[in-house]
């Protein structure tokens, strides 16, 4: 125990020394949240419109109103002589809406008339929603003219635990499960490939210290300084975005916890086999950081990934854990829904640890 | 000046060499991006499929039976329940059981043969947002399908009963540029961008701080060399391999999504070189902060996706908070993501693109300017 | 104190056996260590010293061999041993209290036990005020003290210490050496490994190690003994003249061994008064006015210069391929002049005031411990650092000096290999000289001569990583110099390389010099300052003295005497309480007392001895050294500036 505790006060003392980590630790979660759940958004708003009504007659004003009023659209111009090619290709506009000659005229004559909405396909992200938003506005203005036009069949969406379809909020508990994986990982690199480039491994080496109480000592400041970034990245998570702990969050913690040891193991592994600083933290960039982000399903849904590396997913902690902190954070849920997560996460951080173990087993030199 | 070639000559030469003892960087440099281009590519797909659906007919008539039947033969909805009771259905999506419900409430048929409005009501799980969001999206638009046909099925009976006649206006969506609404490009673009300017930032950092672990840096200061002199001779070798990448990008992206170069491509050639002097001028920088390569990695890795997600090459811009959007004002990539998506997919030329173009040159000399003007300081 | 403590018998250790690098680092070593003995190995980079403790501390297993520490395995021992690796195993980001406590932690040191022995050596190693700095931004020595602080907090009965003086000054290096006698004393064995004989010397016995072998293994003064020369130190008005006729000799086999040092050549005979004669008849007759200092025994240096060469066959004598025209016209003239050069970071004042003048042709040793002020001197030389004020006038200029124009007229190398690993040899050369702007038509003949010098001829493509340290040191001066500069400054250049190739170093460097370069070697070992032609010495930023080294010698009042006695620990101590600890230094079985003049002090010594009963063999007067020089005029300032206070 004496040596487990003289192990961990050590590298405790050596992560409080370095400003650089010490700052990023608490800053990166933060960050991360925040970053990710405003930038990745994907919420439509201002969308760039350029109106070229060619008919300008009472009814197209009114069809053009109808666009103008939806509060997604900011209008860049109208009826200017901007060619539509152009504006769309310098990105000036996200969508023209064209109304053609005699657009009033036919619907008056009970004769159907098409306008045409050119998007910029680029985005094609954005081009699907301003087409459903089209069609929608469409609809809306045909019912509005003639009620007997009107959808007979109306659908009524509600979207359960996020009404408001923020994805901010789901971006940003996937941006935890990234930090939380990543930064223990690379603290785990980083303290294990420094042992063995400055030498000082010899020290360790030297003394009677066993390999588990090493393994023990050297994950357990870092696995608590995952456990402040957690707490970190939860509180403005909690603010920005409106996440709230569940009614039980045992099961919540026990996976976080349980993570954060995969990710410090997981580093420490790396640090030990490639025996260098700079070569362990590109490992775990990409196969930590790349991977998680890919394969998580956190970013887009894992169905659409070809089968042939699909499986890998499998494999990938954050693919568990960020599926449990959804469910905690966003829909209060605990381990009736999420019990299996959890314990696939807690097997494979004894996983991690046997595998350090047995790495550093003979504690000495190799030949 | 031959001299000033002779050095600059021995210097890339020197580079090259340390290029080729080191495979793993010229690996590094080429390979992973263009994989990581065909997994995001792929990966990054909003689309949604197999949601798990459960269904609860509580009218029981052939016009809920047909709206149901029309409902869950889209590929997004796989039926696994179907319920009887509404707090079956909530139970099921407590438990994380199902994603989707769709509920057709008792009367459907009723107000639908009344020419009342009929309701159809549906539950999304909303954490997943941008699922959701799609979801809901191919929902609304089979409905409105369904709703074409029920109205041109009606619409005889409309008109027997004299309401004003007024034509149907149709609005016909055309996504210029990509007429068949290609996912994949968006993202393909934004990573060739992202790749080229991570890569390149990180293997900068690495280069030069290296110097300075190595101790040799010193040495290079005595010596008759300029800071531009060596830094342009380290930016050479790795810059070449950033567009050799980047190009070899384009054409892979060109056989797995059919992504066109539709602009000039002399142009795009211009914009990489240019935005790989940008990115290795921050990775010099961050290195001359640094005193080991430890340092420089996290640097540049926290940095990093600032410069990455600030750019808009993963989401639009104005979908960002203020700050976020006057940030991405000073992002390169923010440009140099304009510039590839204007080449390839827009087929744009240097008259519609001298903005883009322009601020990011303006950005590449300040941060190359600054950089070189930090190595030489850095001793002090 | 007669039982034998550790025990190998055909030691073998090889590295990646049975594949394309196999390295066989101890080839079947034997040695018996005794209880209480200070046994030193001995060797260059790479010979194996670091393997053979890496094995005694249980942290390597042997491929063959029985060893045997404390009675058990090395592995079962481990609690008892104290192990200074090098470089120092210490957490440079925790201070010096954290540090102890650390390793008190990993051998569970009771908080008691813990308390009392770190008090009581940072109080012995002078840390007390230092508990709460870091250790990466202590000195060398005194990261040297904190490392075998860590190694005694377990209080261990045997210590190992690989090479714990390097990059260490000379007055710590006393301090330690005088610390580890105290150890031995009261019954610790102590193997150590050093790079330097003037530590040898201290050893009670040692072992000369080459290529995983051990060459020969007697106490030190047996190992002089053993060789039966006569060593004399020769002065003459033209030293480089008479090096080539002597060197002549040497290989007509008349004299042994022939060294330029500075302002003397020492050489080597057989025979004290006929072989003597021979040669000063011979300088004679060439006219060189040669005068004898000195004539006794042969150094340490001397004698593993003479073991390693029986082993090594002839060393190359390559000329640089195309000397300057009129070398004599340059020499004498000024390369560099600084005046009142001061250097301060925020409230701390690096360099204070540097006056310095070096000619063409002349060899000058900025000499000082770490953080005298010496790199941040040359650093603003160079224009890699901004003097705060000062002048410098450097090749004629006085400003301008970052142009390429006069950077190409100076070769420059830092303390660190300045050589990129990952270029072959050749590499590394072309590009130095591409970079420096040596002239394509004579690149390749300056190339094979790099080469040549550092004996790495037709080993032009290997990779520079795979050379051991010292190696690159030699490659690294070759590539600053290629470019002919007429400046040169070196720091540290033969830190880590072997007597005998720190030999063919100073020739090179001498080469220069005489082709009319000048020379600024910026040193903390006195191997390499005796070698200057002048010094400087410097302290806290001052300069404190300046001459050649004989006029250096000159600056120490009183004599040494070199005593030989029975019992050395107790006289050790008898001694030092008589006369105080300054006066008395052992060296193994031999003490080193000063005293004002021969006559007084072996009364002295006589009476002490008469008076604690010890029986003395003998007692001679020896010459100051220069690191005696050295350390006095640091007494001397210290005490100086106390008097101020």
């Amino acid at each position: 125990m004496q040596r487990i505790l003289a192990q961990s006060g050590k590298e405790w003392k050596q992560f409080r020394r370095d400003p650089l980590s010490m700052w990023l630790a608490v800053l990166m979660p933060v960050v991360m949240v925040l970053l990710f759940g405003y930038t990745l958004s994907l919420d439509p708003d201002g969308l760039r419109l350029v109106i070229r009504d060619l008919d300008n007659s009472a009814l197209s004003r009114r069809y053009v109103e109808t666009y103008i009023g939806a509060a997604d659209f900011q209008l860049i111009a109208w009826d200017s002589e901007l060619a539509v090619e152009q504006a769309l290709e310098t990105g000036a506009a996200e969508m023209v809406l064209l109304i053609p000659p005699h657009f009033g005229r036919d619907l008056l004559a009970g004769r159907p008339a098409q306008a045409q909405a050119l998007i910029d396909g680029a985005d094609a992200n954005t081009a699907l929603i301003l087409r459903q938003t089209a069609s929608a506005l469409n609809a809306s203005f045909l019912a509005r003219e003639n009620p007997a036009l009107a959808p007979p069949v109306r659908a009524r969406i509600r979207y359960w635990y996020n009404p408001g379809l923020s994805d901010r909020r789901f971006f940003g508990t996937g941006a935890l499960g990234m930090v939380l994986i990543f930064f223990p990982a690379l603290l785990g690199a980083i303290a294990a490939s420094r042992e063995h480039e400055l030498g000082t491994v010899i020290q360790a080496y030297a003394s009677t210290l066993t390999p588990a109480e090493w393994v023990i000592g050297t994950a357990l400041p870092y696995v608590a300084v995952g456990c402040v970034e957690l707490v970190c990245g939860y509180l403005s998570g909690a603010v920005a975005f409106g996440y709230d702990l569940p009614p039980d969050p045992t099961a919540f913690l026990a996976a976080s916890v349980g993570y954060i040891a995969i990710g410090v193991l997981f580093g420490m592994w790396v640090g030990h086999a490639t025996r260098s600083q700079s070569i362990s933290i590109q490992a775990v960039q990409l196969g930590v950081f790349l991977l998680s982000l890919l394969l998580s399903g956190f970013l887009a849904p894992l169905e659409n990934i070809p089968k042939a590396i699909r499986w890998l997913s499998y494999f990938i902690p954050a693919r568990y854990y960020v599926e449990v902190v959804r469910d905690a954070l966003l829909r209060q849920g605990g381990w009736r829904t999420n019990g299996l997560d959890v314990v696939i996460l807690l097997g494979l951080a004894m996983l991690g640890f046997w595998g350090v173990w047995s790495q550093v087993r003979r504690m000495r030199f190799p030949d | 000046m031959t001299r000033f070639l002779r050095r600059y000559w021995a210097l890339t030469r020197k580079e090259l060499h340390q290029l080729r003892r080191a495979p793993k960087l010229v690996f590094q440099l080429t390979i992973p991006p263009t994989l990581l281009l065909v997994m995001w590519g792929y990966a990054l797909n909003p689309e949604v499929k197999n949601l798990r659906t459960a269904v609860m007919d509580a009218d029981r008539t052939p016009a809920s039976r047909e709206i149901l039947a029309m409902l869950t033969e889209l590929e997004a909805f796989q039926v696994k329940a179907n319920y009887l009771s509404t707090t079956d259905l909530e139970k099921a999506f407590e438990d994380r059981s199902i994603d989707v419900g769709i509920l057709v409430p008792p009367g459907f048929a009723r107000d639908l043969q009344a020419g009342r409005p009929a309701e159809l009501q549906v539950i999304i799980d909303g954490v997943v947002a941008n699922s959701a969001a799609v979801a809901g999206g191919y929902l609304l638009r089979a409905v409105a399908d369904h709703n074409e046909k029920l109205l041109r099925r009606r619409l005889p009976v409309t008109l027997e009963a004299g309401l004003p006649r007024l034509g149907r206006s149709e609005i016909r969506a055309i996504a210029m540029f990509n007429p068949g609404m290609v996912f994949s490009w968006f993202y393909v673009t934004a990573i060739m961008g992202v790749v080229l300017f991570v890569d390149g930032s990180l293997v900068a950092s690495a280069i030069a701080v290296r110097e300075k672990e190595v101790g040799t840096i010193e040495q290079l200061l005595m010596s008759p060399a300029q800071s531009l002199e060596i830094l342009l001779a380290k930016t050479t070798p790795v810059l070449s391999l950033l567009v050799l990448g980047l190009m070899v990008s384009t054409y892979t992206a060109h056989l797995v999504f059919g992504l066109p170069l539709r602009g000039s491509f002399g142009l795009y050639l211009l914009a990489g070189v240019v935005a790989g002097f940008a990115a290795m001028g921050l990775g010099i920088l961050l290195a001359t902060y640094s005193s080991n390569q430890q340092q420089a990695q996290l640097l540049t890795f926290f940095i990093n996706p600032f410069v990455m997600l600030c750019s808009g090459a993963f989401a639009r811009i104005e979908n960002m908070p203020r700050i976020f959007q006057w940030a991405s004002m000073i992002d390169p990539l923010r440009y140099l993501v304009e510039i590839i998506r204007g080449l390839t997919v827009k087929g744009a030329d240097l008259e519609l693109l001298w903005r883009p173009m322009g601020a990011l040159t303006l950005l590449t000399i300040a941060l190359y300017g600054l950089s070189v003007w930090r190595f030489r300081r850095q001793l002090n | 104190m007669t039982g034998v403590v550790i025990r190998a018998r055909g030691l073998t250790k090889v590295y990646d056996r049975g594949t394309k690098q196999e390295l066989c680092a101890l080839d079947a070593v034997d040695f018996e260590i005794r209880k209480g003995e200070i046994f030193g190995l001995i060797g260059a980079d790479g010979a194996g010293k670091s393997t053979c403790f890496k094995i005694l501390a249980g942290v390597l297993e042997p491929t063959a061999g029985e060893v045997e520490v404390l009675f058990r395995s090395p592995r079962e021992s481990r609690q008892r041993v104290g192990y200074v690796t090098q470089p120092f195993s210490l957490y440079e980001d925790l201070s010096v209290a954290e540090n102890l406590r650390y390793a008190a932690g990993l051998r569970e040191v009771d908080e008691e036990a813990f308390a009392e022995r770190s008090r009581r050596y940072l109080e012995a190693f002078d840390m007390k005020a230092f508990t709460d700095r870091l250790a990466g931004r202590l000195s060398g020595g005194m990261k040297q003290k904190l490392a075998l602080s860590c190694a005694l907090i377990a209080d261990p009965a045997v210590l190992l210490l690989d090479e714990p003086t390097t990059g260490v000054d000379p007055v710590s290096r006393r301090d330690f050496w005088d610390a580890l006698g105290g150890l031995a004393d009261r019954g610790m064995t102590i193997v150590v490994a050093t790079p330097y004989l003037d530590e040898a010397e201290r050893c009670t016995r040692i072992a000369c190690m080459e290529n995983g072998k051990i060459l020969a293994q007697y106490p030190p003064a047996e190992f002089v003994s053993r060789m039966a020369l006569t060593r004399l130190e020769i002065r003459t008005c033209d030293l480089q003249r008479a090096e080539e006729m002597l060197e002549r000799h040497e290989r007509d086999g008349i004299l042994a061994d022939v060294q330029r040092f500075g302002d003397r050549l020492d050489v080597l005979v057989s025979d004290p008064v006929a072989d003597r004669d021979r040669i000063l008849e011979a300088l004679e007759a060439e006219e060189l006015k040669p005068e004898v200092l000195r004539s006794g025994d042969p150094t340490l240096e001397n004698a593993f210069v003479a073991t390693l060469r029986s082993k090594r066959g002839p060393e190359s004598h390559a000329h640089f391929p195309d000397r300057a025209t009129a070398p004599a016209e340059r020499c004498g003239e000024l390369a560099l002049g600084t005046k009142g050069l001061v250097k301060r970071f925020g409230s701390f004042t690096a360099v204070k005031g540097l006056d310095l003048e070096i000619r063409h042709g002349e060899i000058y040793g900025l000499l000082g411990a770490n953080g005298a002020g010496k790199t941040t001197a040359i650093k603003m030389i160079c224009g890699l650092v901004q003097p705060s004020s000062g002048e410098i006038s450097l090749l004629g200029r006085t400003k301008g000096f970052r142009t390429a124009a006069v950077r190409s007229r100076i070769g420059y190398k830092s303390q660190k290999f300045t050589l990129y690993d990952d270029l072959t040899i050749g590499e590394n050369l072309d590009f130095y000289a591409a970079m420096y702007d040596v002239p394509p038509k004579l690149c390749r003949a300056r190339k094979d001569w790099a080469l040549e010098v550092s004996g790495l001829r037709g080993e032009e493509g290997m990779l520079t990583g795979r050379l051991p340290d010292g190696w690159k040191q030699r490659v690294a001066f070759g590539a600053a110099v290629m470019h002919q500069p007429d400046i040169v400054f070196l720091d540290e250049p033969t830190s880590g390389v072997d007597a005998l190739a720190r030999r063919a170093m100073w020739r090179m460097i001498n080469e220069l010099a005489d082709n009319g370069a000048a020379v600024l070697v910026v040193t903390h070992y006195l191997e390499e300052a005796e070698q200057c032609n002048r010094i400087g010495f410097m302290a806290a930023g001052d300069m404190v003295a300046e001459g050649s080294p004989s006029e250096l010698e000159k600056h120490m009042p009183g004599v040494l005497l070199e005593v030989r006695a029975a019992n050395v620990a107790a006289s050790l101590g008898a001694f030092r309480q008589a006369l105080g600890r300054d006066r008395v230094t052992q060296f193994g079985e031999r003490l080193h007392v000063q005293a004002p003049d021969v006559g007084a002090g072996e009364r002295e010594i006589q009476a002490i001895a008469e008076a604690q009963s010890l029986e003395l063999r003998s007692i001679e007067p020896i010459p100051f050294s220069l690191e005696d020089v050295f350390l006095a005029l640091i007494e001397r300032r210290r005490a100086a500036s106390d008097k101020a206070a």
